[in-house]
């Protein structure tokens, strides 16, 4: 069984090499914009060489992928709705859906259209675009 | 029933040869309860963002549009230039750029610019500030004779800047070829501030910036301004020679300051997106001459230290045209070669 | 000097000044718990309402607000393993495994108390050098600014827990990925395939944010939870946190020291300050094994020297009206709004300002922290809160507070990206305060050596402050063997 960290540590290497020969060939850097990198690189793999050595790390808090899939779900959600609506929305379906009564999840999207409409729209005066969805709308 | 009777409205209007006024007045009734966007390449706090808060509100009562300043920081400002240029045409997308390295990365075919300057539609200048060349007080130079002196003698000059062509550094090289001066041009300071701390360390000879950090800079004598790189004098500085006075411009070098000149003009300049109805372009040309004329935004402007010096978009798209104008392709490329590698 | 500082005191006192202080103070402290908001981001908001203000009231209203912000990100660091702001990710590596073991309210005491320590520390400094400040900012150009970025660099090993080479690889790898965007001297920009937004290179707060908050934010998804404190009263635990602060002066002055030169010299760039703090006092230490599995020392150190680095950082400022960051750049901006030019001749002409700044710095730093220990116990339920509430609550900060930054989408997207790296990170045990640090450094290093030998050449290596710098350098880098040879022999 090969370990998924040493197959991280590799491809890294790799990855950083490649990105350096790219640049002192294909990129046609100048002599002085390679040195860096190149020397930054040769750290990566001379350490990437030596942490293959170290034992496996041990097992800390489980990390699920179902975790990981919730939170990217944010990211469609805002480029459909906008903040302003997707942030509210997406945690009151967070919450409804790990069995939260409706009452506790709607005063949790409250209060995060509040944090977005007070603070950030009204004190920091950001500007948020409409989502693909919401903007012929607003329009 | 009302798009026809506006239907109706307009062809009579178009009829009885009103058209100029009807375009304008329906210019001005698009605006009303418009949003504009005016937009700026920085981050919330610098010079470029004081003067659009400034301005955005004044816009608004002239206009009766909402008008909000949105940053856009990145690539130096010119990331926010691509942006405006590649707007719906529109004319709601406004956006207050740096005159100069918008230009100069035009020229030298920076690898961000996707923009022509000469085809954005230019609504109004709100500042121009003049460059000023500055010498450390440890060099021992005390004038700009002194510096062609030496360099005569051979002497390499040596001077601070940030990137190469957003300012100090492009300034420097314009002189040091005008001069025929052999420089050294130490860029990669992090910010126009540490530039001139180098200065006034002297491990430069000097560094060029705009006439009012040279006022701030030179107060106490650790740098002192030489020459005004450019025809006309500093208002902040009235005692600095221009370069022309200072010393013998050689004929042909002339051409380099008149260059950098002209792009100094750019200034401050207001953008917006090309492609945009005419009726809105001169409709907004004549809101920024309204509020930038009040001599109370002027006013309320010189005491925050946001000095107005307005010019009207006609009179900028003509420096822009010129400067784009009649640049033949190996005049180009000596400007390249002059700004983006002689000196280094 | 006396009639100065007299006429400051008074100055400070006057109604205005004090309104302007409370009314700065909680709005620097909320920017600071909130993740992703910072002291820069804090000043542009408040700059419009300088306008107006009389002066020294305007002065001392940014400079609170600024100061303040890492006194209330090292709240959220412990508790929730998220750096408020992103100076404060060194205080996550020993803070959360604190926090763990049950004594959360112990560390944020500690923290707390080490950040108002360090800020007087730091203010007590720019005092004492007020009137020798320009021959030594003078002392430092780019060479030893060069040469102390390189120090920097060699403690990355030593920041966090873990295996030395596994931090080495993540330190290197964070270096590497800093050379993304403009190069600094020959302006090509480099690995940017054509997108816009690399060109300035990788943003810091996206970095900091995904690497420590999307991590965190999966544990809790993943159904873990933040774990309570038990036993002792949090009352209890901030008293104890305060006392172990006082007990370990050596290292909170040494920390601070660090903190204050950092901030002095512009250009290395004051988010390294704690990161090196955290690594000296584990150089230091006779047991550095003990260095990120939840020391007080370790949330110590970087804390104090995080406030004192403030009073530095005024200091080019003050004195050349250069600000050493750009934080300091909006206080610069808000003097020439008031009226007043930094610079040169501003201590000679209004040196009672200067020194009125310094004790608000001072003051500010200790009410900070007084106000923050007063509301921990409040704070600390926000880990009672049950993770499915919690989550989408935080998410909104965070990625509201990567947006903001730049009002730009891609600093969210870049937020899930480092969070997919942090996630790697946390997942096979790489250091990802060594990656922050190697990130911060690795451009200052770059910068500096070609601007040095641009101007000196490679002579530059033995100029006096140089040749000081590599001996330092040395021993850093010999002691702990040293140590540990020395104390073999007598055995």
């Amino acid at each position: 069984m090969i370990r998924a960290d040493r197959i991280l540590i590799v491809a890294t290497a790799l990855l950083v090499v490649a990105l350096v020969v790219w640049g002192m060939t294909l990129g046609e850097y100048p002599a002085s914009a390679n040195v860096f990198p190149a020397i930054a690189a040769g750290g990566v793999v001379v350490f990437g060489v030596l942490a293959l050595r170290e034992p496996p790390p041990q097992e800390g808090t489980p990390l699920t992928l179902t975790a990981v899939l919730w939170l990217l779900a944010v990211l469609p959600l805002i480029y459909l709705l906008g903040f302003r609506i997707a942030l509210p929305l997406y945690g009151l379906v967070y919450a409804l859906a790990r069995q939260t009564k409706p009452l506790p999840a709607l005063a949790l999207a409250i209060g995060i259209a509040a944090v977005v409409e007070i603070l950030f729209v009204r004190v920091l005066g950001l500007h948020f675009d409409w989502g693909w969805l919401v903007a012929p709308l607003v329009r | 029933m009302k798009p026809i009777s506006a239907l109706i409205a307009a062809a009579f209007l178009a009829g009885s040869s009103l058209t100029a006024a009807a375009a304008d007045e329906s210019a001005a009734d698009y605006y009303k309860n418009e949003t504009i966007h005016l937009i700026v390449g920085t981050g919330p706090g610098g010079g470029f963002d004081q003067y659009a808060r400034l301005l955005a509100p004044e816009l608004g009562k002239v206009t009766g549009a909402t008008v909000v300043v949105e940053n856009r920081p990145g690539g130096g400002g010119i990331t926010a230039i691509n942006q405006v240029a590649s707007a719906e045409a529109d004319g709601l997308s406004v956006m207050l750029i740096n005159g100069v390295p918008a230009a100069l990365g035009q020229i030298t075919d920076a690898p961000a610019v996707r923009f022509k300057l000469q085809d954005l539609p230019f609504l109004g200048r709100v500042a121009a500030e003049p460059w000023v060349l500055l010498a450390s007080k440890e060099s021992g130079y005390t004038s700009l004779k002194d510096m062609v002196a030496a360099g005569k003698d051979g002497k390499t000059l040596s001077f601070s800047g940030l990137g190469r062509v957003d300012g100090p550094t492009d300034t420097a090289a314009v002189v040091c070829e005008s001069l025929q001066l052999k420089c050294n041009l130490v860029v990669g300071f992090k910010g126009s501030s540490e530039a001139s701390l180098a200065a006034i360390r002297g491990d430069v000879t000097g560094m060029a910036v705009t006439d009012r950090s040279a006022r701030d800079y030179s107060q106490d004598g650790s740098l002192v301004p030489i020459a005004v790189i450019g025809h006309k004098h500093s208002k902040l500085l009235p005692d600095v020679p221009t370069i022309f006075e200072a010393v013998d411009v050689p004929q042909d070098g002339a051409f380099w300051i008149d260059f950098r000149a002209s792009i100094v003009d750019i200034g401050r300049a207001l953008i917006t997106t090309p492609g945009t109805p005419d009726d809105r372009i001169e409709y907004l040309r004549g809101a920024f001459e309204k509020v930038l004329s009040d001599p109370e935004l002027v006013k309320t402007a010189e005491d925050r230290g946001l000095p107005i010096d307005y010019a009207s978009g006609a009179d900028v798209q003509a420096t822009v045209d010129k400067i784009f104008g009649n640049l033949p392709e190996d005049k180009l490329s000596e400007i390249r070669n002059v700004l983006l590698s002689k000196y280094f | 000097m006396w009639d100065a500082l007299l006429s400051a005191g008074s100055q400070t006192l006057q109604p205005g000044v004090v309104w302007a202080v409370v009314c700065a103070l909680p709005v620097g402290l909320l920017f600071g718990l909130l993740p992703g908001l910072s002291g820069l981001t804090a000043m542009a908001v408040l700059i419009p309402f300088v306008y107006g203000m009389d002066g020294f009231a305007g002065l001392a209203f940014l400079l609170t607000a600024h100061a303040v912000v890492s006194t209330g990100g090292s709240v959220t660091a412990i508790l929730l393993g998220i750096p408020g702001s992103p100076p404060n990710a060194a205080t996550v590596v020993d803070g959360v495994p604190l926090r763990n073991a049950g004594f959360g309210g112990t560390a944020v005491g500690a923290a707390l108390t080490a950040s108002a320590v360090g800020g007087v520390f730091g203010a007590l400094v720019l005092l004492v050098l007020l009137p020798v400040l320009r021959p030594v900012i003078l002392m430092f150009g780019p060479p030893e600014t060069f040469l102390l970025s390189l120090m920097g660099l060699t403690f990355l090993a030593a920041v966090g827990a873990g295996s030395p080479a596994k931090g080495l690889f993540a330190g290197a790898f964070g270096i590497f990925i800093s050379f993304i965007g403009y190069e600094p001297v020959s302006g090509v920009p480099r690995y940017w395939f054509d997108y816009d937004y690399l060109l300035d290179g990788l943003r810091l707060i996206p970095l900091a944010l995904g690497l420590f908050a999307i991590p965190e934010l999966v544990a809790l998804a993943s159904g873990g939870s933040l774990e309570q404190s038990k036993g002792d009263l949090p009352g209890k635990q901030l008293f104890d946190g305060c006392k172990a602060v006082f007990s370990r002066m050596g290292l909170v002055l040494r920390s601070s020291a660090i903190g204050s030169i950092i901030g002095i010299i512009p250009g290395v760039g004051g988010e390294t300050a704690p990161f090196v703090a955290y690594a000296a006092a584990r150089q230091s230490d006779k047991n550095p094994e003990r260095y990120g599995t939840g020391i007080i020392e370790g949330v110590i150190a970087p804390e104090a020297s995080n406030n004192a680095k403030e009073g530095g950082a005024l200091v080019p400022t003050l004195v050349f009206g250069v600000p050493g960051s750009s934080g300091m750049a909006l206080l610069l901006g808000a003097f020439l709004v008031l009226g007043l030019q930094p610079g040169p001749n501003f201590l000679r002409d209004h040196l009672d300002i200067g020194l009125g700044l310094v004790l608000i710095l001072a003051v500010v730093n200790v009410l900070a922290a007084g106000l923050m220990l007063a509301l921990t116990p409040l704070l600390a339920r926000v880990v009672n809160v049950p993770p499915r509430l919690l989550v989408p609550f935080l998410l909104t900060l965070a990625l509201l507070g990567a947006y903001s930054t730049e009002n730009n989408m891609q600093d969210v997207l870049f937020t899930f990206v480092f969070g997919a790296v942090g996630l790697a990170c946390v997942r096979f045990g790489f250091n990802r305060a060594a990656l922050l640090l190697g990130f911060v450094l690795g451009p200052a290093v770059e910068r500096y050596l070609e601007i040095a030998l641009n101007i000196y050449g490679p002579a530059f290596i033995v100029r006096p402050i140089c040749l000081i710098l590599i001996a330092l350098m040395v021993i850093a880098l010999a002691a702990p063997k040293l140590t540990a040879r020395l104390r073999r022999r007598p055995a």
